[in-house]
């Protein structure tokens, strides 16, 4: 946990439990404070959720955190942002995870903002190689300062990019296979993701998951997503776009993910595997239940050498 | 190119509508574009209607709204941490409604002190074992949590009320001076209306300054201000964390 950051090249060692984990929720805390506990392997928890000073939300975390193995999941790190990352924000983090010392840390391939501004979304990264070395030179930042391997995470994306003359791109699983190659970083493989980028962006999802990296995954995530068949929320004009499927994290695992789930874990072996779910967010057991039903698939595969 | 990239998308993010992106052209592109403006300035504007629960009902739904939007697109987050984000918020409602900005400024207050540092409470009889003789020049040591307000409406009664029934509609606040002291004794947040003058002598100690020193600032305002009762206040509900000679 606290080693030194890692040497590119080296495998990516899984430190979470290979079982089934949930997302940690507010409305969930007390539930994990009670004497019987949930009956689950590990939690992960968004990171900026508990940067603040002190108080009620941090120490209700450092309790539970006692009784399960924690991942830290960033959402801010801008690990594509051109400017390079924010000092004050990996300092922070810094002091959250040696209070907290979770088994694993991830954050995204993405950005949140540019100039000292934060926009509280994963935003799309054109994938060239100058986005490349951008991305790389953060993660290996990111990395010396936190002391950590970080797990980088496949993006959930809706707006397809178009490249410059003579500018090429780079396929998502060969950008993140030379990420772990220069950096040393992991790989935090989001299977929910993969279907929502398949859908919107119109490429196939298994055949992503074919080219995809799977020897530098130390975690799998999944969700739900909802479809929208026009999105009157966005103005009258949206539907152009057709339907879009979107990442909510709001609703039971569709079985198109589940499925694609059991095939990597048919390649990988057992892998710790999250269900998130951020919206709407339901009664503790059908949380449960979804964890369970990633647990069953977890079950059917032969550990691998 | 990806600096440019970014400074252009950020910029059509926070507009109210319109700003292309040069690397996505075209109709499908440009809708597309719209889920992420709809993500970014409303997940904020619903971080702030977490932060101000009750500013929310005082204005109503579309009133609050509409404010938050203009907030986020003015002031978008300057850090990855929504626990810090709002602080600016009381003060762009204020043009708009002063009962609601006190509202918020309470709010935040509350929001501060929920996330403030933890430290342990003064407690009397480490108080007492300093010579009665030297109370006078004793300086105190704020709890993290404590902070105190002065507002210009009558705005904690509402706010308990808020606290108690969800659905309860609440009443336009009166414009009545009012001082409130914020605390976070153990895990959970506590409002005192203060006496008149306690105010200003509590900011003096929370301050740092001298026993002596707070209570001229409060005799001032209050010649009749019980400072006995007040320390004993501050001391019951945690304020302060520490006192030195």
């Amino acid at each position: 946990m606290d080693t030194a950051a890692p040497v590119p090249g080296t495998a990516c060692p899984v430190a979470l439990p290979r079982r089934a984990g949930i997302g940690l929720r507010h409305p969930h805390v007390p539930a994990f404070l009670a004497e019987d506990r949930p009956d689950v392997a590990w939690v992960e928890v968004h990171s900026e959720t508990y940067l603040v000073a002190g108080g009620p939300r941090l120490s209700a975390l450092e309790a539970i955190r006692r009784d399960y193995a924690l991942s830290c999941h960033g959402v801010g790190l801008s690990l594509g942002g051109a400017g390079g990352l924010d000092t004050t924000h990996l300092a922070n983090l810094r002091r959250l995870y040696d209070r907290l010392r979770p088994e694993q840390i991830s954050d995204h391939l993405a950005w949140t903002g540019a100039g000292g501004t934060y926009l509280n979304d994963l935003l799309p990264l054109p994938l060239t190689a100058e986005t490349r070395d951008v991305v790389a030179a953060n993660i290996a930042h990111a990395q010396d300062v936190l002391g950590r391997r970080l797990l980088v995470e496949n993006p959930s994306l809706y707006m397809p990019l178009t490249l410059p003359p003579g500018v090429e791109a780079i396929p998502e699983p060969q950008f993140l296979a030379d990420l772990v190659a220069r950096t040393g970083c992991g790989l935090l493989l989001d299977v929910n993701n993969v279907v929502v980028c398949a859908h919107n962006l119109g490429f196939d999802a298994a055949a992503y998951l074919a080219d995809f990296p799977l020897e530098a995954v130390g975690e799998i995530h999944v969700a739900g997503h909802r479809r929208e068949a026009f999105a009157p929320w966005v103005g009258p004009d949206a539907g152009a776009g057709g339907v879009v499927l979107i990442d909510d994290h709001g609703s039971r695992v569709s079985d198109t993910v589940w499925d694609l789930l059991a095939g990597v874990l048919a390649r990988t072996g057992p892998l710790p595997v999250l269900v998130e779910w951020d919206m709407d967010v339901p009664p503790l057991e059908v949380l449960l239940g979804e964890a369970a039903h990633a647990q069953s698939l977890l079950d059917g595969v032969a550990p691998h050498a | 190119m990806l600096e440019a990239f970014q400074r252009q998308m950020q910029r059509a993010l926070l507009a109210a509508s319109g700003g292309g992106v040069d690397l996505a052209p075209g109709a499908v592109a440009e809708a597309r574009l719209k889920i992420y403006r709809a993500n970014v300035q409303q997940s904020l504007a619903e971080a702030l209607a977490a932060a101000f629960p009750v500013t929310l009902r005082l204005l109503g739904l579309p009133a609050f709204r509409a404010a938050a939007l203009d907030f986020v697109r003015a002031h978008p987050p300057t850090r990855p941490q929504l626990a810090a984000y709002g602080g600016g918020f009381p003060a762009a409602l204020a043009p708009l409604d002063t009962g609601a900005a006190d509202m918020a400024r309470l709010e935040w207050a509350v929001m501060e002190a929920y996330f403030a540092a933890d430290a342990p409470a003064l407690t009397a009889e480490r108080l007492a074992a300093f010579p009665p003789g030297d109370y006078a020049r004793l300086r105190f040591t704020a709890h993290p949590a404590a902070r105190v307000l002065w507002l210009g409406h009558d705005v904690l009664p509402l706010w308990r009320q808020a606290q108690e029934d969800e659905a309860l509609p609440l009443p336009v606040p009166d414009a009545v001076d009012g001082e409130v002291l914020v605390l976070r004794p153990a895990d959970g947040i506590v409002c005192v209306s203060l006496p008149p003058g306690a105010a200003a002598a509590i900011q003096s100690l929370l301050n740092g300054d001298m026993l002596t020193q707070a209570a001229e600032a409060g005799l001032l305002v209050e010649p009749e201000l019980d400072l006995q009762a007040m320390l004993h206040m501050l001391l019951a509900q945690g304020a302060l964390a520490g006192a030195s000679l």
